[in-house]
């Protein structure tokens, strides 16, 4: 309950000079591995791996590949294997005011058609009843003062758009065909920036399992990521 | 002839003291309490072993499972299994059974979307339509993990709660009496849960038969 009078300072956010080429200014992403600490997630036993230590992983083979391109800045919620409460997460990707916020996870399906890449977006079907209505006008709220459960009214389209791109470019490397998914996830509430959710694979699923899990496997999807994000923040893919 | 009037004289009104003395020990002692769970079909079986005076007969009453054939771009879904359970004429205590009942498999084998060692510690109805449902920490250590497994957790919960009580509307989960920020890491439950039908799997069916009238307005 308490984060739910708890308000987020969201000041007036400044478009960041994207296209310079200057260095002064990068645009900042946010990388969020989900779980972690007591927190595992989910979890194949069998393989002896966890979706907190996956999704660690591959946020750190994902800031890798950015920082090599210099294009942007990185900032990761966690570094370690830490509890971190989402609130937390969110408080630090928004203070750092990201440009948008991709928080990585992994699926456990033992079903044969749960292989792959979903992304996840919060759309206006689970924006909180109250502010629905607002969202679909696009207007974004110029109040500097806004509940921490309505930080995402303002980046629903934005969102959604980054999820359109990130779930096109995530299935070639992964063989799925998923189509981008609303869901009332919690952390997305949160985020006064674009901001999905995506399940980098299952891990019921062997050819899944290689991909999160080799150096070769993570060469296969961590360009489709950056070729979305530069895509949708610079509009082109290089 | 004398034998005959002795009958008519006392064994007739004794007859009927003795019925009249049955019916007020099977009114006093044997029949079930009116319960609030009115709306809902009883079956009618000798009464349960359970302690005297708690426990009459079983109630069926509907379960929510994760339903096998989900379509691969959709979430998992829920479906509605009637089951018998043991009845109780305490609402919140048979919440508990209900829920207790929930961490098992379905009639028809689906495995629970609860781990089996997860059961509810308590279970309150407040005022303003509101369960409280507390359980043990196994509800969150023995969770299989991911977004999936989690909501149909969480929703199986909400579901059997609200389509069973129509007094209740929503559903406050703790953890061994502590309020968590998400069940398993996605969902958030600091809030009250209200049921989802766009989780039940025979709801998005026109053909499936829903108890829309328990559910909240
Ligand atoms: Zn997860």
């Amino acid at each position: 309950m308490r984060i739910l009078f708890v308000v987020l300072l969201l000041l007036p956010c400044l478009p960041a000079d994207l296209r310079s080429q200057s260095g002064a200014r990068l645009p900042l992403i946010v990388l969020d591995a989900g779980h972690g600490g007591t927190d595992s997630g989910a979890r194949n036993a069998e393989a002896g791996l966890t979706e907190k230590d996956a999704a660690l992983s591959a946020a750190q083979a994902l800031e890798k590949a950015f920082l090599q391109d210099r294009r942007l800045t990185v900032l990761l919620t966690r570094t370690g294997d830490i509890e971190m409460p989402l609130h937390a997460r969110a408080e630090k990707a928004n203070r750092a005011r990201g440009q948008l916020l991709i928080s990585i996870h992994t699926g456990f399906d033992t079903r044969a058609d749960r292989a792959g890449a979903r992304v996840y977006f919060l759309g206006p079907a689970h924006l909180p009843a109250a502010v629905s209505a607002k969202t679909v006008t696009g207007v974004k709220s110029p109040a500097s003062l806004v509940p921490w459960a309505e930080a995402q009214v303002p980046f629903v389209n934005e969102s959604n758009d980054l999820a359109l791109l990130l779930q096109a470019r995530l299935n070639t490397p992964f063989l799925s065909i998923h189509s981008v998914q609303s869901s009332p996830l919690l952390l997305l509430h949160f985020c006064a920036m674009p901001a999905v959710l995506v399940e980098l694979g299952n891990l019921a699923d062997p050819a899944d399992l290689t991909r999160l899990t080799s150096e070769e496997g993570r060469s296969q999807w961590t360009p489709a990521v950056k070729s979305s994000v530069y895509e949708y923040l610079f509009g082109n893919t290089r | 002839m004398a034998r005959k009037i002795l009958l008519l004289k006392y064994g007739l009104p004794g007859a009927l003291a003795l019925l009249f003395l049955s019916g007020a020990v099977y009114y006093l002692f044997i029949q079930p309490e009116p319960s609030s769970l009115t709306t809902l079909e009883t079956v009618v079986q000798p009464q349960d072993a359970g302690p005297a005076g708690v426990s009459t007969g079983t109630v069926l009453l509907s379960l929510f499972y994760p339903a096998p054939s989900a379509l691969p771009d959709e979430p998992l879904l829920l479906k509605e299994e009637k089951k018998p359970v043991r009845r109780f004429s305490q609402p919140e205590r048979q919440a508990m059974e209900v829920l207790r009942e929930l961490s098992r498999p379905s009639p028809s084998g689906i495995p629970s979307a609860l781990p089996p060692e997860a059961l509810p510690l308590h279970v309150f109805f407040l005022e303003e339509r509101l369960a409280v449902v507390d359980y043990s920490r196994k509800i969150q250590e023995n969770l299989p993990g991911g977004m999936d497994a989690e909501r149909t957790a969480l929703y199986a919960i909400v579901h059997t709660v609200t389509f069973n009580f129509p007094q209740i509307s929503a559903v406050r989960l703790l953890v061994e009496g502590k309020e968590q920020e998400t069940l398993a890491g996605h969902f958030g439950i600091e809030g009250n849960l209200q049921a989802d039908l766009s989780l039940i799997q025979d709801y998005q069916n026109p053909a499936g038969n829903i108890r829309v009238e328990t559910l909240p307005p």
